[in-house]
């Protein structure tokens, strides 16, 4: 357990197929939790098992769960996890006509019960009837809220933007008009753009938390949009930790992100996405490695192969479907500690499970052309 | 009243019935409800069919004797099956002309999920209307034995089905956003 | 050892208990909501529908239902899933239906035995040396129930007979047994169920053969 007057931002990776998440201790036992993501085999949610394993009282010392979007795989385990932080209170970002976009929610869960069991919506819609249950206050986020205080230490809502949400909120009314039939999953375009980017202040010191921002050609959102006005609301401060947004992709990125917003030589971390496209790229990791040293990954940006199988039907399948690849499950850990009250207090950084230098992985891919 | 869930309460086996003397005496689970049906009824001196061609001819009486029919047909199970059999459950991700990737859950074995194009002409033309981003699909390979122990290797591909929604489940969706957007506790 | 090393083949059916309406459930009705291809109502080969009694072969499905039972089944793997899928659309279309209860019957032949090992496992299941005042003493059926499963009102019955598909080994129907407690509803406690329940009673049956197994110790 880090001590009293410690700073923590842990951030879990998978290996980037099963999510991820953040967990921050603020100081003085406050815990906040960014996403979930699971273990696939035991299907447990890493950031309550990591909190158990720190000691946390999870039902006194969690405070708040963040969920940065309610549709992707960024909330695998959120129920768990909630439902074991018995005081937290629980946070999202809908559209501004909240009862719509419940309603959508609500539809996708009824399509979720009848054939597609276990999807995000599902988790999504138990996590938002806990907390109504439970009587906890429910946050909506949008750009500049304040979401959590504590003395000194605070975190900010730096997305979606006012502008999003009302895009969002037309786009949930297509989504109701053209629900279609049950057996369809429901896809919301551009979900990135309504993620929750936080700002952390940490007594003398910040953090920056991407989730999956990606740069917007339209000022009014993303990134730009940050820098445009965040700079004049509640960012006071150039961060000196960052959560490099959507895994490092040229789509979350933009040089003045790291010019404006974060301080020379920042402590950056990322997790990797390993589906059909593979990120970081190497071009791109080069890129940030232009900015800082000290650049940390989850996991390797690792090459996939079909899952072990009997030999026959492991044959069979090469013969038949050979892009078959599974999506491995790679556990890393990337903690950050610092001494908030200390001004001059350095970022220490470690790593667990797969987690290492982003130096490494770039030697790897170098070497492998990727 | 039936309670029982089993598929066949008093399954014999195929040997044990094909030493039975008693014509009549067949698979139980249709057995009990046939008899019940069959026991008011007058059965009369019809001749009895062998099969449903005579009945259709208009040789018998029809209902009756479908019923006997059936009942000689009872011990007379598919032999045809599937071993070692490899299942996934679907999902369109991305959409190309020809084509389309899915993520795939291992039915099998659900643990870590899997990826990988497929063709579209790998689909039945019956479900080709159901192809889109977001659908969901089986898909299995193994190997099928035939009734006359033909081995092969097959690859199946099934889109899933659902039913339709109706009024009442747009309905019950509104119900639930409007109660739980009224009590939910927001900041 | 896995139960992918002593299983052969394995049949599926989704029975449901209560009151029904025979006539109504065809294929062309299927087709109309949706739930099969217009191609296989084509192609159904229908043995009876009456308002008593009703059957109906898909290429890969039977459904039977009588006045007081509904019965789906599969004997190929790959149509597990979807002979539920087609369990929730059909009772999605007739929401009213009152149902007592479901079970999903599991039907796994293992692998075929060596003559020592089937004749071992007889003696396991019942030692013959009680039968001894029998010329030829030979198991036939043992049924099993276990009548208290945690966390749900039902139980699983579990028979082991000669198989009658393959020579040389034996079958396992396994039935998992659900009750329901709102007997008027069936749509939505029915989708609960296999959200809740569907993977889980598979997997338990693989469970239960492979304890089994594990107990009679056939291969040493």
């Amino acid at each position: 357990m880090p001590a009293l007057d410690v700073s923590e931002i842990i951030l879990i990776g998978t290996g980037g197929g099963y999510g991820e998440s953040v967990v921050i201790h603020l100081a003085d036992n406050h815990w906040i939790v960014v996403d979930s993501c699971i273990d696939p085999t035991s299907k447990a949610s890493l950031p309550m098992q990591y909190l158990r394993d720190k000691g946390v009282d999870l039902s006194k010392d969690v405070k708040l769960i963040i969920c940065t979007h309610w549709h992707n795989d960024h909330i695998l385990g959120l129920y768990e996890l909630f439902e074991a932080c018995t005081s937290a209170e629980f946070c999202f970002a809908p559209c501004h006509d909240v009862q719509k976009f419940l309603f959508l929610v609500s539809l996708d869960y009824k399509k979720a019960e009848r054939g597609i069991p276990n999807s995000s919506t599902t988790i999504f819609i138990k996590c938002i009837e806990l907390a109504r249950h439970r009587k906890v206050r429910v946050k909506r986020a949008v750009q500049d809220k304040l979401l959590y205080k504590h003395k000194e230490y605070e975190i900010f809502a730096l997305s979606p933007s006012d502008y999003t949400l009302e895009k969002y909120d037309e786009e949930v009314s297509t989504l109701i008009t053209e629900f279609g039939n049950t057996d369809k999953r429901i896809i919301t375009s551009s979900p990135n753009s309504k993620s929750i980017a936080l700002y952390v202040k940490l007594n003398n010191h910040r953090a920056i938390l991407g989730a999956d921002l990606e740069v917007s050609n339209d000022a009014r959102e993303g990134w730009i949009n940050i820098i445009d006005n965040c700079t004049k609301t509640v960012i006071d401060q150039k961060a000196s930790l960052f959560k490099v947004p959507h895994h490092g992709s040229e789509n979350g990125y933009h040089i003045d992100i790291w010019n404006t917003l974060l301080t020379e030589q920042v402590n950056a971390n990322l997790t990797p996405w390993n589906r059909k496209q593979k990120l970081p790229t190497t071009q791109m990791l080069e890129v940030m490695y232009g900015h800082t040293d000290k650049l940390y990954i989850t996991s390797n940006v690792i090459g996939s192969k079909p899952k072990k199988r009997e030999k026959g039907i492991e044959k069979f399948i090469q013969q038949i479907n050979p892009s078959l690849r599974e999506v491995k499950f790679r556990y890393g850990l990337i903690r950050c500690t610092i001494e908030g009250k200390d001004p001059k207090g350095k970022w220490a950084t470690f790593t667990e499970g797969s987690a290492m230098p982003a130096s490494q992985v770039l030697r790897e891919m170098r070497t492998t052309s990727l | 009243m039936e309670t029982s869930t089993a598929i066949n309460p008093n399954l014999l086996s195929n040997r044990l019935k094909n030493s039975m003397s008693s014509k009549d005496e067949k698979s139980a689970s249709v057995e009990a409800a046939i008899s019940n049906f069959l026991k008011n009824k007058k059965i009369g001196n019809q001749k009895s069919a062998n099969n449903f061609r005579e009945i259709d001819e208009g040789k018998l009486d029809g209902l009756q004797d479908r019923m006997r029919v059936l009942l000689a047909q009872r011990s007379n199970a598919p032999k045809e099956y599937y071993k070692k059999t490899q299942r996934w459950f679907g999902s369109i991700i991305a959409l190309e002309k020809d084509s389309f990737t899915a993520k795939l859950e291992d039915l099998n074995s659900p643990d870590t999920y899997e990826v990988a194009s497929f063709d579209i002409e790998d689909v039945s033309q019956g479900d080709r209307d159901l192809i889109g981003i977001g659908k969901n699909f089986y898909w299995s390979v193994g190997y099928y034995v035939s009734h006359d122990g033909q081995v092969k290797k097959e690859s199946l591909i099934r889109f899933q089905r659902l039913p339709i929604w109706d009024s009442n489940d747009i309905d019950e969706a509104a119900d639930s956003a409007k109660e739980l957007h009224d009590t939910i506790n927001w900041e | 050892m896995s139960v992918k090393n002593i299983v052969e083949i394995k049949n599926l059916s989704i029975v449901l208990v209560g009151n029904f309406n025979p006539s109504i459930v065809q294929p062309h009705w299927l087709a109309n909501k949706g739930l099969i291809r217009e191609e296989e109502a084509n192609e159904a080969k229908i043995d009876l529908i009456h308002n008593e009694y009703a059957c109906f072969n898909l290429d890969w499905a039977r459904i039977e239902i009588w006045l007081d039972k509904f019965a789906i089944s599969t004997t190929r793997e790959p149509y597990f899933e979807i002979i539920r899928d087609l369990c929730v659309g059909i009772f999605s279309a007739l929401k009213e239906t009152p149902v007592k209860a479901i079970g999903i019957n599991t039907t796994a032949h293992l692998r075929p035995l060596t003559k020592k090992q089937y004749t071992d496992l007889g003696n396991k299941l019942v030692p013959l040396s009680n039968w001894d005042f029998l010329n030829n003493p030979r198991v036939l059926t043992v049924e099993m129930l276990d009548d208290t499963i945690e966390g749900r009102d039902g139980f699983r019955r579990i028979i082991i007979q000669p198989s009658d598909r393959l020579n040389d080994t034996i079958m396992f129907n396994i039935n998992d047994h659900y009750n329901f407690e709102d007997k008027t509803a069936i749509n939505n406690q029915l989708i609960t169920l296999f959200n809740n329940h569907w993977h889980s009673s598979l997997e338990e049956s693989d469970k239960i053969i492979e304890k089994f197994w594990s107990n009679v110790n056939l291969d040493s």
